[in-house]
Parts: C-alpha cells; structure tokens; sequence
C-alpha cells in the first residue's frame, strides 16, 4: 500500500499543506478500504455471490487508483530497477508485479465466471456458461493474492504506521 | 497532473494488465478441460445472493490470516532485507592501548 517512493517520501514538506493532508487521508482511506475488501471478496459466503461479484468491480476500479497515487513509486523504480543495489527495492518491486498480475487475473477470471454483475452490465439476464478452468484459476490466484497482499503492507508498514501518525496525531511523521 | 496524463497512465495500466491477462488465458488454454464439481457448481448456482451476517467469524479469520501474513513478512523482510548497521564488516576497537597510555601502568584501578 506504497503510496510514495522513499525520495518522494522524504521530499514532502515537513509540515504539510491541506492539499497533502487531503491527499494523505485520501491515500489511507482507499488502501485501508481494499485490504478490508480483500479479506471480504475471500469469504463468498458472507458477502452473497451477488455483493462479491459487484465489490470484485469496484476492487478493480480502487486498484487502479491505488496505482495512480502510486505512480510516482512505480515510474522511479521502473527506471531503476535494473541499475539500482538495494535488494529490499528490487524484492518490493518484484513482489508488487506479481501482486498486480495477479490481481489482473483474478478480477478477469471473475469477470470471465460471474453469474450476476456481468450479465447485469451486458443487459442480458442470462449468465454464460462457466468455464471451469477460469474458476479454478480465480479460486487459486485469489488466494495467493490475499498473501501477497498482506506482505504488501509488510513491506510499507513503516509507511502506513507514519501515516496514521499523521493522520492521528500520534506522531512518526519522519517517515513521511 | 493533468487529465491527459491520468488518461495515459491508466492506459498504460491497462495495457500492462491486459498482457498479465493474456498470460494468464495461455495458462488456462493449457489447462485440461476441468470437470465440474458438483458440490461447487451447486454453491455456485444456488448459493444465496445476498449477504449472510452468520457469516462475521470467516471474514474475520480471513482478517486474521491478512494480518499473520503481514505480521510474518514484517518479521522476515525486517531480519533479511533491512540495511545493514554503519559499522557492520568494521573492527571493533576497544581503544585499550590508547587508554592505557592515558591512564599509565595500573592507573584507572
């Protein structure tokens, strides 16, 4: 749930403007909502075929969104990843590859199996036959999605800890 | 940030997610054709369209599971990939020579 590269971390007014505050909240409210959708969109059961289904699309939409405030993050480690030293970089961007791939095909083998939301945008009330090799794969990557999702926030916890701090009044704004 | 750059990165975005995509359909293409589980096709069909409350305690072990998943990768990232101290791979010196030229034979006891 990077929001920031370090540098850009690091080049942010020590005491922020409005604009940053807002963008600040903005940025923590949006990555604590997806991990909370994650852990939902896991459990079908609790949240009815038809809510997961409708929840899936939105978790595309806040993903995407997600990157766009990242993007400084990913377009300074783009350009770094083949040059730079540190391990701690190069692991953090690897791992959010394979997140963002798998991400990818979870939210399209949903699209590609769902019985409701799909149908719903298409116009047509009748869902398409399930291909249930695209079931199974959005059964297996979803798994591992909520794992590398969790180590996501592993690796930028420091971030979200400077965050709430922030945000809270707890302090730990260094890391901001 | 202007529009036409958000429009940009968002294609870029999608770009970059559709070819994970298509990966990911060369994957599936090379799946054998998978049977139906019956068990599954009825959850599938049949299963209840709307939320079920009863159903708190799985979301919260999969915030569980979330959490020890983070809890475990904090530990192990912090242990193998944090920068290592100033003074790893340096000699500690005690300085006792020095010391002892200050404080002269038996001094300091």
């Amino acid at each position: 749930m990077p929001q920031t590269s370090a540098t850009a971390r690091t080049a942010e007014p020590r005491h922020s403007t409005p604009r940053s505050h807002w963008r600040l909240k903005i940025t923590l409210g949006l990555d604590a909502t997806l991990a909370a959708a994650i852990c939902a969109l896991e459990e079908v059961r609790f949240t009815g075929l038809v809510m997961h289904e409708w929840l899936g699309i939105a978790f595309a939409g806040m993903a995407m969104a997600h990157l766009l405030l990242s993007w400084p993050w990913i377009a300074s480690q783009s350009r770094r990843i083949f040059t730079g030293r540190r391990a701690r970089a190069r692991v953090n961007y690897l791992m959010n590859l394979t997140l963002f791939a798998g991400a990818a095909a979870v939210i399209w083998s949903g699209i590609r199996i769902s019985q409701k939301a799909v149908p719903a945008l298409r116009g047509t009330n009748a869902a398409a036959q399930i291909d249930w090799r695209w079931d199974r794969v959005h059964n297996q990557f979803s798994t591992w999605m909520l794992i590398f999702a969790g180590l996501h926030l592993a690796m930028n916890w420091d971030w979200a800890l400077a965050a709430i701090g922030k945000l809270f009044g707890g302090g730990r704004e260094g890391g901001l | 940030m202007t529009g036409v750059q958000v429009l940009l990165r968002m294609l870029l975005l999608t770009l970059a997610a559709a070819a994970c995509v298509e990966l990911t359909a060369v994957y599936v293409g090379s799946m054998r054709a998978v049977r139906p589980n019956p068990r599954r096709e009825a959850m599938l069909r049949v299963r209840a369209p709307g939320p079920d409350i009863g159903r708190i305690p799985e979301f919260i072990g999969e915030g569980i599971l979330f959490a020890l998943v983070t809890v475990a990768g904090r530990v192990v990232f912090r242990l193998r990939l944090s920068a290592p101290p100033g003074n790893e791979g340096k000699m500690l010196s005690l300085e006792l020579e020095r010391r002892a030229a200050e404080t002269g034979p038996g001094g300091g006891m």
